[in-house]
């Protein structure tokens, strides 16, 4: 069932548009990530599912029509970037300030905060005022306090992006486990890919206020359909080159008129002479040492330019005779010196056609 | 080396503070003289020049006027000053900057303009009584100081703690009073303290708008061009008694909140 359901939104801040037709669904218990570089418009997506931006288009939070619903009225809960914690509020007075307006008998919001202090790790710091306490601390607070409602949506806005790194890791898994325990349909605002990756059931990748790509992780990382999430999601090698026959169920591409290489692609019929574009992934890149064969058929000849040494394999930067410059993830069975001449190839199946733009 | 830099500063500071306080014991001092002459040190004890005061309707009806144009002046500046503060920080609307810079302007026009322009203005409208006119003067003089204050405590209060506030149930006006009226509160008070000081002493403006009634600070000034007893001298100290206890609440309070925030 659809919690949250956005159709055809777009909005504009003075005159610039920050989204353009969005339209997205998160299904019940779903953890959905919004990706994108920032001012892609993601937090402005956000900000318009808690009703603090004027928009086109309609939302709808379980079942129920938004239109003029102001946001304290929605049944939502927010946890922002600086976690916006109350700070002349304790702890308790902070995760049970909703349950307060909402007049609850003393006792049962009391023993409402507990239970959240609980779930969160924060017993004994319930008396201690928000600046008395670390980054980590707060963060669980802010959760806590938007948990403590019972919103039908719980919308993350770059909610680790004040962390250090390693804080940061411990709290994705934290907070995708509290997700999964308590079952609540998340948004999750972010621009750090890996962390979209780990964390999101869906990934949403945003560029200049739209949807460029939706689906699992999985998904959008082994089948970008355009050059941008190729380039957000992961490293992508991009090449361009022009359709020049087919090989029983892979195209024969050329590049720069010259190398023909091959690419899996079933039934997308492509017109002989037509432009394509497809992506082949760092480790996916097969680089072969040009000694005495010079480079074949299926391989792109190049120079390797220089190689970055990261523990469990090395990057190296290649220059191809195309005049373009690639990246390719070896192993260490052969060490590769700048200069040293190679030769660089593909399995067709690890060429993928980008279908967009 | 170190040690004596800092005897050598310790000194200039002594040095400063007397010669500020100097002029006040000498008030102090001369208000208490027995008799007629306004000299220091004085001759003798006597509060007989403050039990004169009681005599003196002028200064009753002068000291009562003060303080309700301060009190109200107050009021009205803190209110205006918040709702204005509310609409520049909150909200983007033509001619904002215009707004501002008006609010403003009295700070930097002199006085001697303002209360000259309030003469002419309100006696071609036909209003010429002091305590109508000294009202609205005095709200125009101490909105700019109520006004900077609040603005810029507003400014510096997150916005998103009113949209977590909202996003948990509460209404735009509640979230305001319950998150950012708490936070702005020491910048409240300071607007406050600012205000009321500002219509209690003001002088310069206040003395072009003396129909039938007037203020303390006028008052005081038309009895020393004619007199010279210490009744001023006594009137003078007594003046300084709120402002001392001002100063204590403003640091107390304020120093405490403002400066030592962590």
């Amino acid at each position: 069932m659809a919690v949250v359901e956005l159709r055809d939104i777009s909005a504009n801040y003075g005159n610039n548009r920050v989204l353009s037709s969005v339209s997205l669904v998160l299904a019940q218990g779903e953890f959905v990530a919004v990706l994108g570089p920032s001012g892609c418009g993601k937090t402005t997506l956000l900000r318009v599912v808690a009703g603090f931006v004027e928009h086109t288009g309609s939302v709808s939070i379980a079942g129920r029509p938004c239109e003029g619903v102001p946001p304290h009225k929605r049944k939502i809960g927010i946890v922002f970037q600086d976690y916006a914690l109350f700070p002349h509020r304790t702890v308790a007075e902070n995760i049970g300030f909703g349950l307060r307006l909402r007049k609850l008998p003393r006792a049962e919001i009391a023993v409402k905060v507990d239970g959240l202090l609980t779930l969160l790790q924060l017993r004994g710091l319930a008396d201690r005022y928000p600046s008395e306490l670390s980054g980590g601390q707060r963060q669980r607070v802010a959760i806590a306090r938007a948990l403590a409602v019972d919103p039908q949506v719980l919308l993350l806005d770059e909610p680790l992006s004040a962390l250090d790194k390693k804080l940061r890791e411990e709290m994705q898994v934290e907070l995708r486990q509290l997700q999964q325990r308590v079952g609540i349909t998340t948004m999750f605002v972010t621009h750090d890919q890996e962390e979209a990756l780990a964390l999101a059931d869906k990934i949403v990748v945003m560029d200049r206020g739209r949807i460029r790509q939706e689906g699992p992780p999985a998904g959008v990382y082994v089948r970008p359909r355009n050059r941008f999430v190729a380039n957000f999601i992961g490293k992508s090698n991009i090449f361009e080159g022009r359709a020049a026959g087919r090989d029983g169920e892979d195209l024969i591409c050329t590049i720069a008129d010259r190398y023909g290489m091959k690419i899996r692609s079933e039934g997308d019929p492509q017109l002989p002479g037509a432009k394509i574009d497809f992506l082949v992934r760092p480790e996916r890149i097969r680089l072969r040492p040009v000694s005495g064969t010079p480079a074949g058929e299926g391989e792109i000849p190049g120079t390797v330019r220089h190689v970055v040494y990261l523990g469990a394999h090395q990057n190296v930067h290649i220059a191809l005779e195309t005049g373009q410059v690639i990246e390719a993830e070896a192993s260490h069975e052969h060490t590769w010196q700048p200069g040293d001449a190679v030769a660089i190839g593909w399995r067709p199946e690890d060429a993928l056609l980008l279908i967009e733009d | 080396m170190w040690n004596r830099r800092h005897t050598g500063l310790k000194i200039a500071g002594w040095t400063m503070a007397a010669i500020l306080a100097l002029p006040l014991i000498v008030l102090l001092g001369v208000s208490v003289n027995p008799g007629v002459e306004q000299v220091f040190p004085p001759q003798g004890f006597s509060l007989r020049w403050y039990a004169n005061l009681a005599n003196r309707h002028g200064f009753i009806d002068a000291t009562r006027l003060t303080l309700l144009l301060a009190v109200g002046s107050t009021i009205v500046s803190v209110t205006v000053g918040l709702l204005a503060g509310i609409a520049i920080t909150r909200f983007d609307f033509l001619g904002k900057d215009l707004v501002l810079t008006a609010i403003l302007s009295p700070l930097i026009v002199p006085q001697v303009v303002v209360g000259m322009a309030f003469l002419v203005t309100l006696s071609s409208l036909g209003i010429v009584t002091s305590v109508v006119s000294l009202a609205i003067l005095h709200c125009v003089i101490t909105l700019p100081f109520a006004a900077r204050v609040i603005v810029s405590a507003l400014a510096a209060s997150s916005r998103s703690l009113e949209e977590a506030a909202q996003s948990l149930g509460a209404s735009p006006v509640r979230a305001f009073l319950s998150v950012t009226v708490p936070m702005i509160r020491p910048g409240l008070v300071a607007a406050a303290i600012f205000a009321f000081v500002t219509s209690f002493e003001n002088f310069t403006a206040s003395q072009f708008l003396v129909w039938d009634r007037t203020t303390l600070p006028v008052e005081l000034y038309n009895f020393v061009q004619t007199e010279s007893d210490p009744t001023a001298a006594a009137l003078s100290s007594l003046i300084l008694l709120p402002v001392i206890v001002l100063v204590i609440l403003f640091n107390s309070f304020i120093g405490q909140h403002m400066f030592s925030r962590k």
